[in-house]
């Protein structure tokens, strides 16, 4: 199996096979512009993000595969799970995901969020969105 | 988040959540602005012109423009109509609904202004314009694809629609209630047309299909009602050879002979819902050629026909893959033909019975067939008892009936 390496915002070194990081369409128009033989850098994406990314798609891969085992339910406890995150985070994976160009995964996250928005007023979304920055700075 | 990913993230909202979104701060304002698709607007005479431009000009990407006005409340006027084909540059559909304050002069304007490239889709209910308006957005647009005309007046100078773009695919015509027959050199000329529906228009249609559908080679689906329609007209239909989907209701004048001549010439129905308003005239004669034609039938809806075992039999033997059955308010279908239905419908999945003379024997026969049956209900049938029901449930795993009695 070829192995891909991504290389996050701090420098920290992914070792992927190739099959998974085709997944992100980004990833591969960079393989096919400029091949398997460096590091990919992706200077957008931290560490912690990228490694939750990895985790997201591996997973998928996994339960796709013939053989497996993973009921339609177990899936969804994964995806409810994976972005059971605080708002900064989840912020962070929708950029990344947009960045990367996963589309299931930024499905996933720009649908967390709306229904984070949905049925609140507009001051209880303002008054959720400035104390998830606040947190963060 | 970039304007970008909000803008993902609103695609995902339903229009209240759009705009509880868009008070949340300035930034969001913009943001749902720039993204918004679809926008349906009330629009009254009150409506001052300078609000609908500034809505206009602050939804930049809109494709899809609903304007509505209530009944009897006097509309916006032509002026609107020039602002949306000046500001709305990616506009694809347009939906008027009662505005009858927009007149011909206004459509034509419009049709003139608007962006050809991307407008495909123009519906319109209850206007102020009529046959010349719709003749520009014909004319003009040449991408059309799909045409919706509902409640006009059709009368007037010069009547007659023109030749239609060459691509529009659905073509929908509604309670038309002075001159039908604007619309055949219109369906004559769309020789792409997929999907044709006549509600309730008047004309001899028998006449105005016999000259209209010949080139018609790409149809998959017509619905036709209260239509003054007979067997001549059914003839002429026949020879769309890829029809998929037919529903023919409220035509009394047609009888056995058309259904007869349908089935021969579009041998690929999937769907065919026929009502036949208790005319008698439409049978198991009819339906016998149904049976021995049309092998694809996947969904088929009978209402005040009278079938019996003698046509049913036949359909239920050739079309192996009918999944979907309905037969309403039909004197002659009884315990037999449901018994027929037990023996000979393997692929059957919904079934649904209503005013028929059927009883608790008969459920008992379909129970002991039909091994794909998930969905069965029945409607004001008096000699079902809710213990019939229940032991027919009990057959099947997974089968689920309901049961309805008179009200």
């Amino acid at each position: 199996m070829v192995k891909v390496t991504l290389k996050s915002a701090e420098g920290d070194v992914f070792e992927v096979d190739e099959e998974l990081a085709l997944e992100s369409l980004m990833v591969k128009n960079m393989i096919e512009d400029v091949g398997l033989d460096s590091a990919i850098s992706l200077p957008n994406v931290s560490s912690t993000i990228l490694a939750k990314v990895i985790e997201y798609i591996k997973f998928h891969m996994d339960a796709q595969k013939d053989g497996s085992k993973k009921t339609s339910e177990e899936i969804k406890a994964f995806d409810d799970d994976f972005v059971n995150v605080g708002i900064p985070t989840l912020f962070e994976m929708v950029l990344a995901s947009n960045y990367l160009n996963v589309k299931s995964l930024l499905s996933l996250t720009c649908n967390t969020v709306a229904n984070m928005i949905k049925t609140k007023p507009p001051a209880e979304v303002k008054e959720m969105f400035t104390s998830a920055k606040q947190a963060k700075a | 988040l970039p304007e970008e990913c909000l803008g993902l993230i609103f695609d995902r909202l339903d229009t209240r959540g759009r705009n509880v979104a868009s008070l949340v701060c300035r930034r969001w304002l913009v943001a749902e602005a720039n993204s918004r698709k679809i926008l349906s607007l009330s629009a009254p005479l009150s409506l001052p012109v300078s609000c609908l431009e500034s809505s206009l000009m602050r939804f930049t990407v809109l494709s899809k423009l609903g304007l509505k006005c209530e009944r009897g409340v006097p509309s916006i006027t032509d002026e609107g109509l020039v602002l949306i084909a000046t500001h709305c540059r990616r506009l694809s559909k347009l939906k008027l609904k009662n505005c009858t304050g927009l007149q011909d002069d206004g459509l034509v304007a419009f049709a003139a202004a608007v962006c050809r490239a991307s407008f495909r889709s123009f519906s319109c209910c209850s206007c102020g314009f009529g046959s010349r308006g719709l003749n520009a957005i014909i004319k003009n647009c040449v991408a059309l694809e799909d045409l919706s005309v509902k409640r006009l007046r059709m009368g007037g100078e010069p009547g007659q629609l023109v030749e239609g773009p060459s691509k529009l695919k659905r073509l929908s015509i509604k309670n038309i209630l002075d001159g039908g027959h604007a619309f055949t050199p219109l369906i004559a000329s769309s020789k792409h047309l997929h999907t044709l529906i006549i509600f309730k228009a008047t004309g001899q249609w028998d006449k105005l299909l016999e000259l209209s559908v010949e080139g018609l080679s790409e149809l998959t689906e017509l619905r036709i009602e209260k239509l003054h329609l007979g067997d001549q007209g059914l003839v002429a239909l026949a020879k769309c050879r890829k029809l998929q989907v037919l529903f023919l209701a409220r035509t009394p004048e047609c009888s056995n002979t058309g259904l007869s001549a349908i089935a021969n010439g579009c041998r690929s129905l999937r769907k065919l819902h026929v009502d036949g308003c208790f005319t008698g005239r439409i049978g198991d004669k009819g339906l016998l050629t149904v049976g021995e034609r049309c092998p694809e039938l996947k969904e088929l809806v009978l209402i005040g026909v009278s079938v019996t075992s003698n046509s049913l039999g036949t359909v239920f033997t050739n079309c192996m893959g009918l999944e979907r059955l309905a037969v309403w308010n039909s004197e002659t279908f009884g315990d037999g033909e449901l018994a027929c239905i037990g023996s000979k419908c393997q692929a059957l999945r919904k079934l649904c019975i209503k005013c028929c003379p059927i009883s608790d024997q008969g459920l008992e026969a379909l129970a002991s067939g039909c091994p794909s049956l998930t969905k069965v209900k029945i409607k004001r049938c008096r000699s079902v008892s809710a213990s019939g029901a229940a032991s027919l449930m009990m057959a099947h795993d997974g089968l689920v009936v309901t049961l309805e009695a008179d009200q």
